[in-house]
């Protein structure tokens, strides 16, 4: 064989070599960047089809925001979907309306029956329904996006390298004071116990009486605000553990305990919850909680903090009437914020319509969220998610400035319930069930701290013991 | 003949619960309290019976041609005289005595001329009424846009003599109850009294505030109302707060009485559907009230306490 015969073999082979490498190499990489959901692996890099009809339908809930007719909501959210479809016009977007935001459990049946949705509006703590038909948005959301997003929300929303829903709004439970009471040390969003007491000494005109901390029982953020604020975790664990050790959460209960006993808080707990807000307008109260964004808009209107305006152009000037902050805490120094992240959940159909599909649906998912997470946000005193909206929002919600900074603060300490749907759920049915029962026997003395989280552990893991996560969640 | 005796009757038992009103407070008694206008009965006396009745009377019996004497207010033999030729004209015994029954027929006499110019067609399609006791104007809806608008005289504006505000429905209709009721009576079904829409032996008083509680109409408008509903017809009063109402009683079921239609409007208004305003406390109110204690994070007790009140905007 000559030597240019034998060059042309090794030439050969090298780029067969080469090729196959290529090859391989290509393959790899497209295998990797595939998303397994369920049985199915989606490209998410496949383009939309010009020429190609889509169908996308979306699961939407009935919002209620003070003073916002309902109709108005469905009107902004058809005036979204309208500009999506000016874009891309082989697009069509259908809304289904159900009374509240759609159980994981009732998404899960649809899906299975091949009639759920491609898109569903999730609030209330569930992020991940279900990872064999739950699309993860990572891939699909782009660099810029991901750096915008609040650390906090990312953590809230996201396991591992995925972010599992497109995110609206932050939704927090949170207190509030009389500024004129608080405002000295209200500088930062958490007031220490020792703080409240220095400072009952100047808020007890003389001959007044009652309790000037008032609050309500029966809402679990009573408790889990504080437990939360001390330890920066959610009850629960992302795998459904109890989250808080005894220590933390007798911790947690000798504030409330402690509260009670030097006379901040009334022992009269069901006395106190229904009439907390008398309490708080006229006077008598100087701080209040727990507060939710419903209840914290109708007192800001109270105080005339907020601008009612329905162009809503400039924030009222002046000072605010009312101080928001977080739970008290034994020293002041906040770890979390209790609270949940409401988002739009991406999911691939029983019988997969494509990854082309996937990527028209995705978009839908992504220009809601952003357009109309944004109009919510303002509308319901709940925080955006992106940090390039939080200076708008602090114009457009209303709010004078040092209550929007506060909430941002707040919201930046975001810690949210288990990313899955179920244990978010378990968690949320542990507190009311569990823990608040516990909570007047604890104001009114005839539990200890002590015993009060050994109750709540016990309770808890008893809670935990007959619950077990469904095979295909995290 | 039943007719009459049964308006009668009605009369006399609306006198006694009138009474009755005027030392009970309607918020706090399950029982019907009569609110409507009570007519006295004319004759000739000594000394001579007065007052604006009379008027009435002798412009009626001008109108019909019996009666050229002054209009004065006084019921003196001339106005007697009057009363029993329009008697032996509808064949009652002429005796003077002007009750339910003459009063009935007196109006009734009046009506042909008027009733030639006034007439509208009767509407098709779903009708429901609106009392504005702000503008005192009755308006007639049909299928939701305006269709005819009438001047009416509502309550006076005691605590007492309130129209009653709220979402109410047509529950009974009764033809020449005579009197302050005029010719025609549409009941309402108000928890804490009996109220209806009515016509008047004062047409004067229509657009003022000067009934015990009814909404007044002139005769000819109230007939032509009368042919347009039927039992079940919706009347809304709308109105503001009595300012005697205090909004301080812990509210729940089966409990009934204007400061509920308040709850149950401004539960309404801020969104959350108790299912109409008709002053008694039920289950769609409860549930109603549910939804808002969720929604603003109270306690959930489907009642209606301190916060629950501030929160309506009632307190």
């Amino acid at each position: 064989m000559s030597f240019r015969r034998r060059a042309s073999v090794w030439i050969g082979l090298l780029l067969v070599v080469a090729a196959l490498f290529g090859g391989g190499r290509y393959y790899y990489l497209w295998q990797k960047r595939l998303l397994r959901v369920g049985d199915v692996a989606i490209d998410p890099l496949r383009a939309i089809e010009p020429t190609k009809a889509y169908d996308v339908l979306v699961w939407e809930y009935d919002l209620y925001i003070p003073g916002v007719n309902p109709e108005l909501r469905r009107a902004a959210l058809e005036a979204a979907a309208a500009e999506l479809q000016e874009l891309h016009p082989n697009i069509r977007i259908r809304f289904e309306w159900f009374e509240g935001s759609p159980s994981a459990e009732r998404l899960l049946e649809a899906l299975e029956a091949g009639v759920g949705p491609d898109i569903a509006a999730l609030a209330g703590g569930a992020v991940l329904v279900d990872t064999a038909y739950q699309v993860p948005v990572t891939p699909y959301m782009q660099a810029a996006t991901r750096e915008d997003l609040l650390p906090a929300v990312a953590a809230a929303v996201g396991s591992g390298e995925h972010l599992w829903v497109w995110p609206r709004w932050i939704d927090m439970t949170v207190w509030v004071g009389r500024a004129a009471s608080v405002r000295e040390l209200a500088d930062r969003p958490a007031l220490g116990v020792d703080e409240l007491l220095q400072l009952r000494q100047t808020w007890h005109a003389p001959g007044s009486s009652g309790s000037p901390v008032v609050y309500q029982v029966y809402d679990p953020a009573l408790f889990l605000a504080v437990a939360v604020g001390i330890t920066g975790r959610s009850l629960l664990t992302s795998d459904g553990a109890l989250a808080w050790s005894r220590d933390e959460i007798a911790r947690a209960a000798g504030v409330l305990s402690g509260m009670a006993s030097e006379g901040l808080l009334s022992r009269d707990a069901d006395e106190i919850s229904r009439t907390r807000l008398r309490r708080f307008y006229e006077g008598e109260a100087h701080l209040m909680g727990p507060v939710n964004r419903t209840l914290l808009h109708h007192v800001l209107s109270f105080f005339g903090d907020l601008t009612h305006d329905a162009e809503r152009i400039a924030p009222p000037e002046g000072m605010a009437e009312v101080a928001i902050l977080s739970a008290p805490l034994p020293d002041g120094r906040l770890l979390g914020q209790y609270g949940t992240v409401a988002s739009y959940a991406v999911f691939r159909r029983t019988d997969h319509a494509g990854d082309d599909h996937t990527q028209a649906v995705m978009q839908v998912a992504q220009h809601l969220s952003r357009r109309m997470g944004y109009w919510e946000a303002a509308n319901l005193l709940a925080v955006p998610p992106y940090a390039s909206s939080l200076t708008s929002w602090s114009r457009d919600a209303g709010l004078i400035q040092e209550q929007a900074e506060a909430l941002i603060v707040l919201a930046e300490r975001l810690a949210a319930p288990p990313v899955d749907a179920y244990w978010s759920l378990i968690e949320q049915r542990a507190a009311e069930e569990v823990i608040v029962p516990l909570l007047p026997d604890l104001i009114r003395g005839e539990i200890t701290a002590e015993r009060f989280a050994e109750e709540v552990v016990r309770g808890v893991q008893s809670f935990l013991a007959t619950r077990t996560a469904p095979a295909s969640t995290l | 003949m039943r007719q009459t005796v049964c308006a009668l009757v009605l009369c006399i038992s609306m006198v006694a619960a009138c009474n009755l009103s005027a030392a009970i407070d309607p918020l706090q008694l399950p029982v019907p309290l009569a609110a409507c206008d009570v007519e006295r009965v004319l004759t000739l006396t000594s000394p001579f019976v007065q007052g604006p009745d009379v008027i009435e009377l002798q412009e009626s019996l001008r109108a019909l041609g019996l009666y050229d004497g002054a209009i004065d207010g006084v019921y003196g033999p001339r106005t007697q005289e009057a009363v029993q030729e329009f008697q032996r004209l509808v064949r009652l015994p002429p005796d003077g005595v002007v009750d339910a029954e003459v009063w009935a027929l007196l109006l009734t006499a009046e009506e042909p001329s008027l009733l030639e110019t006034a007439r509208t067609p009767k509407p098709e399609g779903d009708i429901h009424i609106e009392v504005d006791t702000r503008t005192l104007r009755l308006t007639v809806y049909v299928d939701g846009k305006p269709y005819k608008s009438y001047p009416v005289a509502v309550g006076r504006p005691t605590r007492f003599t309130l129209s009653p505000v709220g979402e109410w429905k047509i529950v009974h209709k009764g033809v020449n109850w005579g009197g302050g009721f005029g010719t025609r009576w549409l009941g309402l079904n108000v928890p804490w009294g009996i109220y209806g829409i009515h016509g008047t032996n004062k047409p004067s008083s229509i657009g003022t505030r000067a009934s015990a509680g009814c909404i007044r109409m002139q005769n000819r408008d109230v007939e032509e109302l009368f042919e347009w509903v039927s039992i079940g017809t919706p009347v809304r009063i709308l109105g503001d707060p009595p300012s005697h109402l205090e909004f301080s009683r812990h509210l729940r079921a089966p409990l009934s009485g204007s400061d509920v239609v308040f709850v149950q409007l401004q539960l309404h208004h801020l969104g959350f559907d108790p299912q109409g305003a008709d002053g008694r406390f039920g289950e769609n109110t409860a549930r109603a009230v549910r939804e808002l204690q969720e929604a603003f994070g109270l306690p959930v007790d489907g009642t209606v306490y301190d916060d629950v009140y501030y929160i309506l905007g009632l307190r």
